[in-house]
This record gives structure tokens, C-alpha cells and sequence, in this order.
């Protein structure tokens, strides 16, 4: 050494020498260098300078070891140790050392060695490690595994998210001698052999979309990824990744059958259907759209839906779409016109959802358009009908109301003038005949004028109240009767009705509840009443003597029907409630068995104006 | 009781005519009559006799539906007639409409809406309301 020094100065190691007695340190420059420093800033080094240096978690590793070679107990001293350089940052070095000069009793006195500055390694290292976990934990979260079957070790490798992806545990060991068996029988074990067996005559990469199996009735896409290494134009070696794509597979493959059923119904079905585009142009028609509105295809792709709707129903029909577009309903149904190829006019019903994109965009509409136009006459034509049903009914109860009058009137006259007219039989018939025909005009009136009230003004009425009124208004036949009444209606119960309706209503059927009663047994009439569904059902039942519904059932409720041999029925009151109950927007039920009783429901509207009353429950 | 001095009464149909004259008379409620059978004919001799400064009825008993002018055109040209004192007029129809009874109620120059028959009762109100 001391014979070439110049050597030793060019060479990039760093050197030393430990004099075991003294605990002085000999070096050369390389060696302070490694630290920063120059050798002479360094001076007098002593093992004291050397600790200094060192970080301090590798001191110990460091004196352990440097004592067993003192002790003889290693023949080397080998360490990584890492250091403090002179600017503050930590610095690698390889030191290596032996005992190069002993006594004659062998014990040690110079332990000589060199240091290497292996920091730039020790960053790789680090670095590498870094990698390594980044790569693993993408793995893990791409769900992509490795795989390597090296035909010359018979080796098939799988990474752990290879085996997560195949269920198997950590510890499991793939087999490579039947490692087709690892895809699900029938085309995708075909598959993936034809697949290897290109990459072996080809040397193509594969990258396949396929089912594997992952134990029995198990199955899992996965989209895998396979790259042949030749040598000597032989495969020795076939790797590469495997990612689970179950979730999204599955969802794609139902996407696509969602898919196939609307291209089916679409283009099957018998009702229009289009795709329209945020500009109205028509994206796709189907073939009942071109039968009903007599354009083709081409013709309607030049086309916009404003082009052929109705001037009339324009707005209405933008203006829904705005709303649609502006997430203020999912939506739309209308009735509305369109102009026909040949220039008919034609009724049709549409209605309208938004398709949007995942980000809420809006993309297109698709539209369902049926064809009402039969309906439409059919329905113009009934309200014709019925307008002029009314019109000839309301004629004809006023012109016979004049007469009718009129005959009152003049057999009135006649009776002021000669009171003995009374008494003869023709004129009395007359009489009656005239009452009779008088009544029957009032009841066709009334039944005219039910009809031809209008629902916007029904009144919040208090039901409670009014069958009060009813119940005392019947009072002296309740007297007479011994009927006993048993009202339990709820004093908040509100009806929307018209009140001479409401009270017309009740009073007929606590009237019928009288008048139909047994001669056998008190009469006893219970009313009740609940809200359901925004409808208030009445309930007035009786143990009269019941109707046959059986055998009346069905002519219960029409004009001039009586089913008992009661004097006083008329068979108007119950046909003019019905009638008064539906103009209400209302119904009637009824049950009946002869000799037991009857029970009416009155369903009618409960009212939205007056909220019942809610008192606070106590908290018990 | 007060008594009608003339009453008018305008209605096509001869039957109610002569039963509203014969209840008026035998009530000995009013004897004077003046007669017409639609509302441009009434229209016609009422403006005359205005114009003239002759006596005019106290109580005009209207129908509503009748050939050429009906009560309403008539109620409509006859308000604006200038006339020296009050004329009740009463429409007397068989018209059951509820939209006829709320817009004769809605007429200033309407009295009172009267469902036929007219009945002896129906007179008497008349007069006490004179």
C-alpha cells in the first residue's frame, strides 16, 4: 500500500486502517471525500470521528460486528452502513474489512479495508421497492393480475391478485399440465386453446374477452392478455395479465339485451315510436309512425316534429318539452294533431321521455305516438250526442212545463169559479191526471238540471251538520215511527257538494229507511261515516224490510222502479240521488236481504278546502 | 189591498194569458189589460205611448222565449226608454235554467223571476211590492 500510494490515490475507493491499541484511524482522501470532507479537516481521526459520522441506527450493527472480528468469531467485517455527509444528507456506503496484522499470539492489531459509496444503488433499491408496491397496488385495484406458464420449468406463476381473481387462496399453486381447465367448457375453453395455439404458430399476443371457471358452477369474466417469449423460434415462455371484468361484462351484456328488447319493441311496435333530437329533428321512426303519418323514413329525417304538429298544439308541445329539458317533470302525455303526408288532420297521443347522458345531459327524446283518431271522433260524436241529449231533454221539460202549467192553471180557474165542479168524477180525474203529469215534468226537471251543473263550485260542506237537519226535518215520522237513529259521523268530516244535492241525499235515503221499514220489528237506522282515499263513504243502514236485489238489482236506481207494495213509492227519489251522487262525482253501493235490512254506501268527494281539525295527541 | 191600475202582459202563448187575466180578475186585483204577443210588438206600442205622454202599465208580466223578439232583446231596448215613473216588470217564464234565473236577477230593471204557472199568491206579492 505504502508502495503505491499513487495507485491507491486514483483509485475510487476509499481505504483504511484500524490500529486495534491505539483506536487510530488511518485513511486515504477517497475516504473523507465520501463524506464531504478533505482528508486534513478529518485529522487526527479516531474511531471517535468515525461514530460522529455514522447515522446513528447503524452504529450498533456496525460495533457488533467489528467486535466479533476481533473476537474471531467472523473472518470478514462486511456492513451497510449509512453515514452523515458534511452538507446534512445521508450517504451509502459498502464497508468491508479483516484483520491484516496480528501479535504472535495471534491477536489482532490492524483490521484494513476499504468503503464503497453505494448510495446511488441504495436510492435504486428504494426505488425499485417503490415500484413494486405501486405495482402490486394497482394490480389490486385494477383487478389486474400476472401470470407466467414457462414451458421450460413446466412453472405456471400467478401473482396474489391472479389468485384472488380465480378464488383460490394465497398459498394455492396453479397447475400448468391442464391449465385449459381453468376456462369455462364449451367456447371459451375452444377459444383460449386457439388462442395459444396462434400465439405458438404466429407469435400473435391475444387479448380476449372470456369466461373463466372459478370452481364448480362458478363462472367470471375476465379479459385476458397473453404475449408469447420465443427462442430459437420456440415458445419457451407465455405471460401476462388477467382482469376481472365480471361486474362490468355482466352490466354491458344486460345493457345489451335491454337494448336488443327496445330495438324489438321499437321496431315491432304497433304504435308509433321516434327518437327525437333536442331540435325536434326526427332521429329514428319506427313503422308504425311511417304507416300512421304516411311519411317515409327519408322524409321524415328532412323534417323537424314542429313541421308536422298541429299549429294549434305547437306550444302546448314546446312547452312541455322545455319543462322535460329543465328536469321539471321525467315526462309528458298529450293530445295533439299532426298533418298527415296527404294533408289530414289527424288526433294522436304522445308521450314523451328524455334520455340523458351520465351526466345529466340531455341527449334525445323518445317518443310513443298513438293513433286516437277513431277514439277522438268517437268521443267528439258522443259529446255531441249528449250536448243534443240535453238540449232535446231541456226543451222538452220546458215545453211540457208550460202545458203542464197551463192545465194547472186553467183547472184551477175552473174550480174558483164553480166549486161544485168538484164533485164531479170526470173533473176530479182530470184533477189528478193533471197533478200527476205536473209532477212527473218536475222530476224530469230535476233530473235535466242535474245535469247541467257544473263541478267547479262544489261547497265544503259539513256532513255532520247536515244529516241533523235531515234527521230533524223527519222528525215527526221518526216520532211516529219509534225509529231510533243512531248517527256516529265524525263532527269534522267536510264533503265538496252542492247543498240542496246534500240535502236532497240524505233525506231520501233516512226517508227510504222509514218508510221501507218491517211492520215486525222498531226500526233501527244507523248512520256512519269514514274518509278513504280522498273520498268520504256514508253509510246508512236499516233492518226494514230489504229489497230483492237479486231479481231489482239492476233497475234499483232507475226512473219510476218500485220494488215493494208501498203506497207512497214513487221510484223517482232513489233514480234522482243516483243521479244527484254522480253529478257530485260520486256513487252509490247498496246490500239488501229481504227481511233483514239494507245498507247504502254514498262514496262522494271529500273536500279539499276545509282540512279536518287535527288536535295534538298527548304524549302518554 | 191595492190594486193594479194596468197591467201589461207579453207572452205568445193565449193560454197563460187568459189564466193570468182570469186569477188577476177574479181577485179582483186589476181590470185594465194590455195584451202582446212577442216583444217587438210590445216594444212598438210601449214607446208609442210613452212618447205620447199617455198612461203606461204599472207591472209588465214578461215571458221569455217568443217569436221575432224575445223577453230579453225587449227588456234591453225598453230600459232605455226614458219613462216617468217606475214600470215593475216580472219575467213569468217555464224556463228552469239556472243561468235565465241568475241573469234576471242581475237586471236592475227586473222585479222578480216567476216560474210558471202563475198562481193567485205569485199576484199578490206583485201588488204588495207595488
Amino acid at each position: 500500500m505504502i508502495n503505491y500510494p499513487h495507485i491507491i490515490e486514483d483509485l475510487d475507493i476509499a481505504l483504511w486502517e484500524y490500529y486495534v491499541d491505539t483506536q487510530q484511524i488511518k485513511c486515504n482522501e477517497k475516504w473523507a471525500n465520501i463524506v464531504g470532507y478533505s482528508l486534513t479537516e478529518l485529522t487526527p481521526i479516531t474511531s471517535k470521528t468515525w461514530e460522529n459520522l455514522f447515522h446513528p441506527k447503524y452504529l450498533g450493527k456496525s460495533d457488533n460486528l467489528f467486535a466479533a472480528l476481533l473476537e474471531d468469531k467472523i473472518d470478514h467485517y462486511k456492513c451497510e452502513i449509512r453515514l452523515k455527509h458534511k452538507k446534512g444528507h445521508s450517504v451509502w456506503i459498502y464497508a468491508q474489512g479483516r484483520v491484516s496484522k496480528r501479535d504472535d499470539d495471534g491477536k489482532p492489531l490492524v483490521v484494513t479495508g476499504f468503503n464503497r459509496d453505494i448510495t446511488e444503488k441504495k436510492k435504486d433499491q428504494r426505488k425499485l421497492q417503490r415500484y413494486k408496491d405501486i405495482t402490486e397496488i394497482a394490480s389490486k385495484i385494477a383487478k389486474t393480475g400476472y401470470w407466467e406458464l414457462n414451458f421450460k420449468t413446466n412453472n405456471f406463476f400467478w401473482n396474489e391478485v391472479t389468485k384472488k381473481i380465480f378464488r383460490q387462496s394465497e398459498d394455492y399453486s396453479p397447475n400448468s399440465e391442464n391449465f385449459l381447465n381453468y376456462f369455462a367448457k364449451g367456447v371459451h375453453r375452444k377459444k383460449i386453446e386457439q388462442a395459444v395455439a396462434e400465439v405458438f404458430s404466429n407469435k400473435k399476443e391475444f387479448d380476449l374477452e372470456i369466461l373463466i371457471s372459478t370452481g364448480e358452477k362458478s363462472e367470471k369474466w375476465v379479459r385476458i392478455i397473453g404475449v408469447g417469449d420465443f427462442k430459437k423460434k420456440k415458445c419457451i415462455r407465455l405471460y401476462g395479465l388477467v382482469q376481472d371484468i365480471d361486474d362490468i361484462k355482466r352490466i354491458r351484456i344486460d345493457t345489451a339485451i335491454k337494448e336488443e328488447q327496445f330495438r324489438q319493441t321499437f321496431e315491432h311496435a304497433t304504435i308509433g315510436m321516434a327518437l327525437v333530437g333536442l331540435d325536434g329533428s326526427w332521429l329514428k321512426v319506427n313503422e308504425g309512425l311511417n304507416t300512421f303519418l304516411g311519411y317515409s323514413n327519408e322524409e321524415f329525417y328532412k323534417l323537424t316534429f314542429q313541421d308536422i304538429t298541429h299549429p294549434d298544439d305547437l306550444n302546448k308541445d314546446l312547452q312541455l318539452l322545455e319543462e322535460l329539458v329543465a328536469n321539471k317533470r321525467k315526462n309528458y302525455q298529450m293530445e295533439k294533431r299532426y298533418v298527415k303526408k296527404n294533408g289530414q288532420i289527424v288526433w294522436a297521443h304522445l308521450s314523451v321521455s328524455l334520455v340523458r347522458d351520465d351526466k345529466d345531459n340531455p341527449i334525445h327524446f323518445v317518443s310513443q305516438v298513438q293513433d286516437i283518431n277513431e277514439n277522438k271522433k268517437l268521443s267528439e260524436t258522443m259529446l255531441d250526442q249528449n250536448r243534443r241529449l240535453l238540449n232535446f231533454a231541456y226543451i222538452v221539460s220546458h215545453n211540457l212545463g208550460s202545458h203542464t202549467g197551463n192545465l194547472t192553471m186553467l183547472l184551477d180557474l175552473m174550480v174558483t169559479e164553480n166549486e161544485s165542479l168538484k164533485n164531479d168524477e170526470y173533473f176530479s180525474h182530470l184533477l189528478t191526471a193533471s197533478t200527476n203529469l205536473t209532477e212527473t215534468v218536475m222530476h224530469l226537471n230535476e233530473v235535466v238540471k242535474i245535469n247541467i251543473q257544473s263541478l267547479d263550485n262544489l261547497e265544503p260542506l259539513n256532513l255532520q251538520q247536515y244529516i241533523l237537519n235531515a234527521i230533524s226535518h223527519i222528525q215527526a215520522s221518526i216520532t211516529s215511527t219509534n225509529a231510533n237513529i243512531t248517527n256516529t259521523v265524525s263532527e269534522d268530516i267536510y264533503v265538496a257538494a252542492f247543498p240542496a244535492y246534500l240535502e236532497s241525499i240524505i233525506l231520501n235515503f233516512l226517508t227510504n229507511a222509514i218508510k221501507y221499514r218491517s211492520p215486525e220489528r222498531t226500526p233501527q237506522i244507523k248512520i256512519s261515516a269514514k274518509v278513504k282515499n280522498e273520498q268520504v263513504i256514508i253509510s246508512i243502514e236499516d233492518n226494514g224490510i230489504g229489497i230483492d236485489l237479486d231479481r231489482y238489482g239492476t233497475k234499483l236506481f232507475g226512473m219510476y222502479k218500485t220494488f215493494h207494495n208501498n203506497k207512497d213509492s214513487r221510484g223517482i227519489g232513489l233514480f234522482i240521488t243516483k243521479n244527484q251522487v254522480e253529478a257530485l262525482g260520486g256513487k252509490i253501493e247498496v246490500k239488501s236481504e229481504l227481511q233483514k235490512g239494507s245498507e247504502f254506501k254514498i262514496f262522494l268527494k271529500k273536500s279539499k278546502k276545509v282540512e279536518p281539525q287535527t288536535e295534538p295527541t298527548p304524549n302518554n | 189591498m191595492k190594486k193594479i191600475n194596468l197591467a201589461c202582459i207579453i207572452d205568445d202563448d193565449p193560454i197563460h194569458v187568459f189564466g193570468t187575466k182570469k186569477i188577476m180578475q177574479l181577485a179582483n186585483i186589476c181590470q185594465d189589460f194590455m195584451v202582446f204577443h212577442n216583444g217587438e210588438e210590445a216594444l212598438r206600442k210601449l214607446s208609442a205611448l210613452v212618447k205620447g205622454g199617455e198612461n203606461i202599465p204599472e207591472v209588465i208580466l214578461l215571458d221569455l222565449n217568443m217569436p221575432i223578439m224575445d223577453g230579453w232583446e225587449f227588456l234591453e231596448a225598453f230600459t232605455k226608454i226614458p219613462t216617468q215613473r217606475k214600470v215593475h216588470i216580472y219575467i213569468v217564464s217555464s224556463s228552469l235554467s239556472v243561468d235565465d234565473i241568475n241573469r234576471a236577477k242581475n237586471m236592475k230593471s227586473v222585479n222578480n223571476y216567476i216560474i210558471k204557472p202563475i198562481a193567485l199568491e205569485y199576484i199578490k206579492e206583485i201588488v204588495n211590492d207595488l
